[in-house]
């Protein structure tokens, strides 16, 4: 009897992991777990990096279809570099122009799966009223249950990179670089 | 002769170069040129020109607030000939002088005036009309005497360059500084030839526009008190001053520099005392 129970709560455990990403679910970012990172040179001399501290968005994954889709909004003006005034020329009509665009956002176009999870995200990026594509490579992906709170979730790690010159963010080129990297740290709860 | 070269293009990359010596340049060389054909006065517009060139471009397929006070410019200079040839009804002239600058300015930052609430459109869309008329109008009275509108140039442009400095743009700034290179060339070419150039409002007019734009631009993009804007208005109020008619013009050219440039550091100084870089 024991055993069956074991082999019985052993399919149940099965079944109810492989139905996390069965169908297409919706995922809704978590702002204190979502960041989108950035490095910039810095007059060729060192990598300047820093993070926007305010997000929101949310996702939606059919691992089963291995289709995908994400939309996320970024506020300009959260972009925090650690030092106070820098980070107040850095909101200025300068670089992020945050007063008069006060949002970036991203929304992924096609969304490409290596086996069950996605590993690179094709989407448009609009910042300063300017819409450009960027590729995202996934390089973590991770569904399941969050042992603290025991809610669905899905979080992964994503790499990207982009020139602020196509997007007419053109001061201080080119002491300070054209091109960022960016890093970004997502998770979701599951709606 | 590539070394040469590297070395050029590392100047234009220099901020001082770019606001500062490249504007100045410009503006003499217009100035000069442009003389005998009575439009010295786009030595503003020149010297501004080469700035933007320098750290931005005339780019206006995103129509943003920046690039829209870059064309507001641009129209000001291609305009400004056309109002001087109206030399009657002047006070006429000048009200629609500056209500043309009040609909500009509203033009310019409306894309952001639209996502406040009803009662801070007023207060900020009444500030920003208000200064911009007021300064059109004490600029416009500066026409006929070019050592005080090139003074004022001057004074308004190192002021409110280095206020938009302090206040966290540096491109704003910059624009700023291309405006005083301009007055300081204007200046500097009358102290040396000791003759007057004809300025009008080839002259006052864009000085009119940019003034009244960048600042407004740099209190409501960036971080500048608004406080700083009626103090702006010190400064062509303060080249307003009479100066015996008996002193030569090098003289007055010295004297309103002087002037000019005591009332410009006002603003400059509040800033830097409130952000406790400098105390009083």
């Amino acid at each position: 009897m024991s055993r069956f129970a074991l082999l019985l709560s052993a399919v149940f455990f099965i079944v109810n992991s492989h139905q996390v990403l069965a169908e297409p679910e919706n995922y809704t970012l978590d702002p204190t777990h979502t960041y989108l990172h950035f490095g910039i040179s810095h007059l060729g001399f060192s990598t300047m990096y820093g993070r926007f501290d305010q997000s929101s968005g949310r996702f939606l994954i059919d691992s089963v279809a291995k289709t995908a889709s994400v939309k996320v909004t970024i506020e300009a003006a959260s972009i925090n570099t650690g030092l106070e005034k820098r980070d107040d020329h850095l909101r200025s009509p300068d670089f992020m122009n945050a007063v008069e665009f006060p949002v970036v956002t991203y929304h992924s176009t096609a969304v490409t799966f290596k086996g069950e999870y996605p590993s690179v995200i094709e989407g448009n990026l609009t910042l300063l009223g300017v819409t450009k594509p960027v590729t995202l490579t996934i390089t973590a992906f991770k569904c399941g249950v969050n042992p603290m709170n025991k809610r669905a979730m899905c979080g992964m790690d994503a790499v990207g990179s982009m020139k602020r010159s196509d997007f007419g963010m053109t001061y201080a080129l080119p002491g300070v670089g054209d091109e960022l990297k960016l890093t970004i740290e997502a998770e979701g709860y599951k709606d | 002769m590539q070394e040469w070269l590297n070395v050029v293009l590392e100047w234009m990359d220099n901020p001082i170069i770019q606001a500062g010596a490249a504007s100045f340049l410009a503006a003499l060389i217009v100035a000069k040129l442009l003389s005998y054909m009575w439009l010295s006065g786009l030595a503003v517009i020149a010297a501004f020109c080469a700035t933007v060139y320098l750290i931005s471009d005339f780019n206006f397929d995103s129509l943003t607030i920046i690039k829209k006070i870059i064309l507001a410019g641009l129209v000001a200079a291609i305009l400004a000939p056309l109002f001087d040839l109206v030399s009657s009804h002047v006070r006429l002239m000048r009200c629609f002088i500056a209500i043309a600058c009040a609909s500009v300015v509203l033009w310019v930052f409306w894309s952001v005036l639209e996502r406040k609430d009803w009662s801070d459109i007023v207060v900020y869309g009444s500030g920003l009309v208000a200064y911009i008329a007021c300064l059109s109008l004490l600029l416009d009275r500066l026409t006929s005497t070019s050592v005080h509108a090139a003074s004022s140039a001057m004074g308004l442009g190192a002021s409110i360059g280095v206020s938009a400095l302090l206040s966290a743009s540096a491109l704003l700034g910059q624009f700023g500084i291309a405006i005083a290179m301009a007055g300081a060339a204007y200046l500097l070419l009358q102290f040396v030839s000791n003759r007057l150039l004809p300025s009008g409002r080839t002259f006052t007019l864009p000085l009119s526009v940019l003034c009244g734009l960048i600042a407004p631009a740099a209190m409501i993009l960036a971080k500048l008190p608004w406080y700083c804007l009626p103090l702006f208005l010190l400064i062509p109020l303060v080249a307003q001053i009479p100066l015996p008619e008996n002193w030569s013009l090098r003289w007055q050219t010295v004297m309103f520099f002087i002037l000019t440039l005591i009332s410009s550091a006002i603003p400059v100084l509040l800033i830097m005392h409130e952000s406790g870089v400098y105390s009083i």
